[in-house]
């Protein structure tokens, strides 16, 4: 039967090929003899996060001597798990736990161990350090590493039911420099301008919320609004009652669902870019790289073909001036622009020639045409086209008879900025034409003298040298534009008056920081950078015989002049930490265009 | 026959349960049939069920390697990943710092160590950083207070707390634990399956801590869970191939052996002449083959035996004929020779008797046999008449009334008075009545003989009874056979010839009735005469009962059930009128 049966024989025979042809693939299941390609290393990252460290707030412990009942209250403050605290609370009994509000603002105290006081009544444990900054509801991060204030903070314990618990503690939240560096998020959120044509940077520190996504955080922010330091001076454009959905990644890009209000951008281009770059410049420090996609309810919302990535949006660059910067300087009466290579040659039009005699000249943007505001010889503001031949000085800010004019500053919009001292009466000019404009002013300044205004570029804000009475000091303060109404608002106070410190200049870096120059009491010139946001300083840069600067980004230009022909024009070489001479024999005035 | 359900409204609830498991019931019966009939039908299923089988066991074995390989896999690059990562923080953790801040207070014995350089802050940040989005760590520590961290939005309480404990029983030089299967929550996603490495680290001054990576097997678990679905889908994809190719199969064998059946179901319905188309040379071929060999011959063979048969009755007839011309003269001669037997000597003069009695009884025999001749020549014919039942039933008995006499047999006659009328051939009818009469006087052993006669719209029905010894089981048939007797050493005492219930029962079905006997050992017989009204029409039942109803009533008195003897299968009692 087994060799008669045809069928059969012919089953066996398949199945053993089967098998073979089986057993011989199994030891091709990974190809061989593949050739070589580029090996991209997957990203191990979350898309929407960047790494980050919670600390883990835990209960009281039973039987926990008073020292440790601080340091868990203090580890439950730092806690990012849960926004109500409840962690916490555990650790407070009566007053401090009815009274102690975790939203009150945070104080950032660094501090060494405490020192424990016993009484009848229980346990003080007191805490001796400096204020190193606070941080406000709206995340507005204050720095008050320079003001170094010292401060005793006490926690006193009382025992309930046997326990030690904290009966009263200080108000609000207190937290450690490392805390904050683990808990906190610094980041830039980018508002567009009223013109909608390019950004304007508000420094912030943000909580970490482990619920949510960075991205959500920082979109949630953006839909807030800007805090009080930017309010009015910023343009409104995403629409209010707007809320973010959800945020989904999607390959190498993020979506971003917003509610239904959010189709009221689409109407127009420029509220869709604008939209767009904000997102884009903002979200660019969390997910970086990444394009982004906007929906309403789900539907994706037409917008700009080039896509939603921080790349697609140099013109809206905060910083205004990017790469090599045209730079120009007075010499021989005459501006010239830097440039080695033709032999720094004079500007064309009236500012090239000797037709009248001007100093402290600003540039009003980077275009070839760009118009010339200089001080006169009668302190009146003078502006000029660079351009023709034809070209003359007109007047556009004249001033009161008598007085002086600090030198003119440009910002973006197309406007000079000046300030005066009229009778102890302190007064502020933009013009955009020969008609000036006053400006509005804090009445805390009104009757200060003022000693230089300087307009960043982007428009926002302003930084003045003034002095009230104790000295120079430097102010930094928003522009609150209404309807064409000019006003500055509330100034935060970025350089104290100290006794025998002058502020000779101050020049603006970017959107957010300035460069000022200062005379101590001894003598020495340093140049230090602030940040008008945070008020965070860098290592002050030495900075002898120079008398005034001009910086665009990195770069940093400086004028010496040691009253003859000797002024030059140095620059800061960042790698050298020196200035080199950039032009010789009597040159100054260095300036970058705006600001 | 109760009257079918016709009442028109609405049912009770009890019927429609009826109905509906009357129709489960049909519907299981149908299914059961087709399950029954259908060669296909069970191969397909039983190939469907061990395949099925097979599938699965493979599949689950299959799946149980893969998972198994994946998990292995996957646990061991978590293993090596977290003890490279518990490596080095603990190279950093065991090491006090190297001057640093002077103010640095001891971490152990104070819990606000919250200078930049916390070392669990360093540790935690270096993890952070390297697990991205693959893993989260948590630290955990029982002892200082606020030096427990996490990474990324993790809920450190997914640390099992026998893991915890495990952990914190973990000598210097214990390997780390694992386990997997761990559900991991997050602070601000659904929580996923997956796996918690557990090592724990000594700091220089004395702290413990617990350090823990936490694997997310999310993607794993999705990968598994494509794979499996292709293996479900592929296992059904084989199932039905496997079902379709049996199907296939089974339908090549079964379609030539459904064609022989229904040959054979067509051969034995007397259709000779079928025969199976042979193709190739394989099993079913030669099955076919044979199917028609063995058609062929069976037909030859009948064809034979019917020649056979043709012949005999043939012959049967022939000699009945050639005999009857030497019979009428040896009738003559006898004729005269009884005439004048009062001449002769006595026992010349019996003789003659003699002779006269059994040419009598020759003559009505060749008679006998020429009428069933006739009938097997299929030459009989019928002469409808309209006719008076009642008519042809007196004249049968007055027919018999001398043979009566002789027996001392009485009838009982139970006659309607209304006419009943009957398309029939009166003379067979007669004759018919009239054997079954004789029949009774003869076997009625003197005791009366009951006639009944009864009608309905279809049919007609005459009842012959008598009480004599009856019959015996199984031979209510055998009656009818030529020349049966139901004691063979019982001579024949009448002029039976053995043929007239074959003839009465030809007559009969002649007529599209039916003749029926019933009898019962030491009560009797009853023979039964059905005839339809109309002549051709088709007979469905009788107005009288086969039974003799006291015969009936006295078993139901008993309690039985009443046994019918066998063949009586169709006893349907009827109301007499």
């Amino acid at each position: 039967m087994w060799t008669r049966s045809g069928p059969l024989r012919y089953a066996v025979v398949a199945v053993t090929a089967l098998a073979m042809t089986g057993g011989g693939a199994g030891c091709a299941i990974i190809p061989t003899g593949g050739s070589p390609i580029p090996a991209r290393e997957e990203s191990n990252s979350d898309p929407l996060n960047a790494p980050y460290v919670r600390i883990i707030a835990s209960p009281p412990k039973n039987g926990a001597q008073p020292r440790d009942i601080v340091a868990g209250f203090r580890a439950a403050m730092a806690s990012v798990d849960d926004s109500d605290w409840k962690v916490a609370r555990q650790y407070l009994t009566g007053d401090a736990l009815t009274e102690w509000n975790p939203k009150g603002g945070v104080t950032v105290f660094d501090s060494a161990g405490p020192k424990e006081q016993g009484d009848a009544s229980g346990v003080t444990m007191t805490f001796h350090g400096t204020v190193a900054a606070t941080i406000d509801g709206e995340g507005r991060y204050q720095d008050l590493t320079l003001s170094s204030i010292e401060r005793d903070l006490a926690f006193g314990l009382t025992k309930v039911d046997g326990e030690w618990r904290i009966s009263s503690a200080p108000p609000g939240l207190l937290l450690s420099s490392a805390d904050v560096k683990r808990a906190y998020g610094a980041f830039d959120l980018y508002y567009p301008d009223i013109s909608h044509k390019w950004l304007i940077a508000d420094h912030v520190a943000i909580p970490i919320d482990p619920s949510e996504s960075q991205v959500e955080t920082l979109v949630r922010w953006l839909l807030r609004g800007p805090g009080r330091s930017l309010r009015g001076a910023v343009g409104k454009v995403l629409p209010p009652e707007t809320a973010l959905i959800r945020v989904v990644p999607d390959g190498d890009s993020v979506i971003l669902d917003f509610t239904s209000s959010m189709a009221m951008i689409g109407e127009r281009l420029d509220q869709i870019r604008a939209v767009s770059a904000q997102l884009a410049w903002t979200l660019n420090q969390v997910i970086p790289g990444q394009s982004i996609q906007i929906q309403v309810n789900g539907e994706p919302l037409p917008t700009d073909a080039r896509g939603i990535k921080f790349q697609n949006y140099p013109e809206f660059n905060p910083a205004v001036l990017t790469g090599d910067q045209p730079a120009y300087f007075m010499k021989g009466g005459v501006l010239r622009r830097v440039d080695h290579d033709a032999g720094d040659p004079v500007v064309e039009g009236a500012p090239g020639q000797k037709t009248m005699e001007f100093t402290s000249p600003a540039i009003s943007g980077t275009e070839r045409r760009a118009k010339v505001a200089a001080l006169g010889d009668d302190g009146a503001v003078y502006v000029a086209d660079m351009t023709t031949e034809e070209s003359r000085w007109d007047k556009w800010i004249a001033g009161v008879k008598g007085s002086t004019l600090t030198p003119p500053s440009w910002d973006r919009y197309g406007a000079v900025w000046t300030a005066e001292n009229v009778a102890g009466e302190l007064r502020v000019w933009a013009a955009y034409g020969p008609a000036p404009q006053r400006v509005m002013i804090p009445a805390e300044i009104a009757s200060a003298n003022v000693e230089a205004l300087r307009v960043a570029r982007d428009g926002a804000r302003v930084a003045m040298i003034v002095d009230s009475g104790h000295g120079p000091e430097l102010k930094a303060g928003p522009v609150l534009r209404d309807e064409g109404n000019l006003r500055i608002g509330e100034l935060r106070t970025l350089v104290e008056a100290k006794e025998g410190q002058s502020i000779l200049d101050v020049a603006w870096k970017d959107g957010q920081h300035v460069v000022v120059l200062s005379q101590s009491k001894k003598g020495g010139r340093v140049c230090t950078t602030y940040s008008v946001t945070d008020g965070r300083s860098e290592e002050p840069k030495s900075a002898a015989h120079v008398s005034s600067i001009s910086a665009a980004g990195d770069s940093l230009l400086a004028g010496s002049d040691d009253g003859g022909d000797g002024g030059e024009v140095l620059s800061w070489d960042g790698k050298k930490s020196e200035w080199a001479t950039e032009v010789k024999d009597g040159a100054g005035s260095p300036v970058y265009p705006l600001g | 026959m109760p009257a079918p359900a016709k009442k028109p409204g609405r049912r009770s609830p009890r019927q429609i349960a009826r109905g509906v498991r009357r129709r489960a019931r049909r519907a299981a019966r149908r299914a059961r049939g087709v399950w029954r009939r259908s060669l296909q039908l069970r191969v397909v299923t039983s190939t469907l069920v061990i395949s099925m089988t097979v599938v699965v066991v493979l599949g689950v074995f299959l799946m149980q390697s893969i998972v198994k390989s994946m998990v292995d896999g996957r646990r061991n690059v978590a293993v090596a990943e977290a003890a490279a990562n518990v490596t080095t923080i603990a190279g950093y953790l065991e090491n006090a710092p190297l001057g640093g801040d002077s103010a640095k207070p001891q971490a152990s014995g104070d819990g606000t160590t919250t200078s930049s350089d916390n070392p669990v802050d360093v540790v935690a940040k270096s993890l952070a950083d390297r697990a991205g989005s693959r893993y989260s760590v948590v630290i955990r520590n029982d002892g200082a207070v606020g030096e427990e961290r996490a990474t990324g939005d993790i809920d450190w309480r997914s640390v099992p707390e026998r893991m915890r404990d495990k952990v914190r029983k973990l000598g210097p030089l214990d390997p780390p634990y694992a386990q997997i299967g761990v559900p991991l929550h997050f602070l601000g996603k659904a929580p996923e399956v997956g796996m918690v490495v557990g090592a724990k680290v000594v700091s220089y001054n004395g702290t413990v801590y617990e350090i823990y990576h936490l694997f997310p097997l999310g993607e794993e678990e999705r990968t598994l869970s494509s794979i499996r679905q292709l293996l479900i889908v592929v296992g059904a994809v084989l199932v039905l191939l496997l079902a379709a190719i049996a199907s296939l199969v089974t339908r090549q064998v079964v379609t030539p052996v459904r064609l022989a059946r229904q040959a054979a179901e067509r051969l034995a319905a007397g259709r000779l002449e079928e025969r199976l188309k042979a193709r190739g040379e394989d099993d079913l071929a030669r099955l076919a083959t044979s199917f028609n060999e063995m058609a062929s011959n069976l037909a030859l063979k009948i064809h034979q035996l019917e020649e056979l048969s043709q012949v005999q009755r043939q012959f049967v007839s022939d000699v009945s004929h050639e005999l009857r011309t030497p019979l009428t003269t040896v009738r003559m001669a006898a004729d005269l020779l009884y005439e004048s037997r009062e001449d002769f000597e006595p026992a010349a003069a019996r003789s003659a008797e003699l002779m006269q009695n059994q040419l009598e009884r020759f003559e009505s025999m060749l008679a006998d046999l020429l009428e069933i001749s006739r009938y097997d020549a299929g030459a009989a014919t019928l002469d409808l008449d309209p006719v008076d039942m009642r008519d042809v039933v007196l004249s049968a008995i007055g027919d018999s009334e001398a043979l009566a006499e002789r027996h001392a047999t009485r009838f009982e006659l139970r006659i309607p008075s209304e006419p009943c009328m009957a398309e029939v051939d009166s003379r067979r009818v007669e004759r018919i009545l009239r054997n079954l009469l004789f029949n009774a006087i003869e076997h009625g052993e003197g005791k009366d003989i009951v006639v009944t006669l009864g009608g309905d719209r279809d049919a007609v029905a005459v009842a012959v009874r008598d009480h004599g010894v009856g019959l015996k089981s199984g031979e209510e048939n055998l009656v009818f056979d030529r020349f049966w007797r139901a004691d063979p050493s019982r001579a024949r005492t009448i002029g039976g010839t053995g043929l007239g219930l074959a003839i009465s029962r030809e007559d009969a079905l002649l007529h599209g009735g039916w003749l029926q006997a019933w009898g019962a050992p030491g009560e009797g017989t009853q023979f039964r005469l059905s005839l339809p009204r109309q002549a051709g029409a088709e007979l469905k039942g009788s107005p009288l009962p086969l039974v003799p109803p006291e015969v009936e009533m006295r078993r139901s008195w008993r309690g039985h059930i009443p046994a019918l003897p066998a063949g009586m299968g169709d006893a349907v009692v009827f109301d007499v009128d």
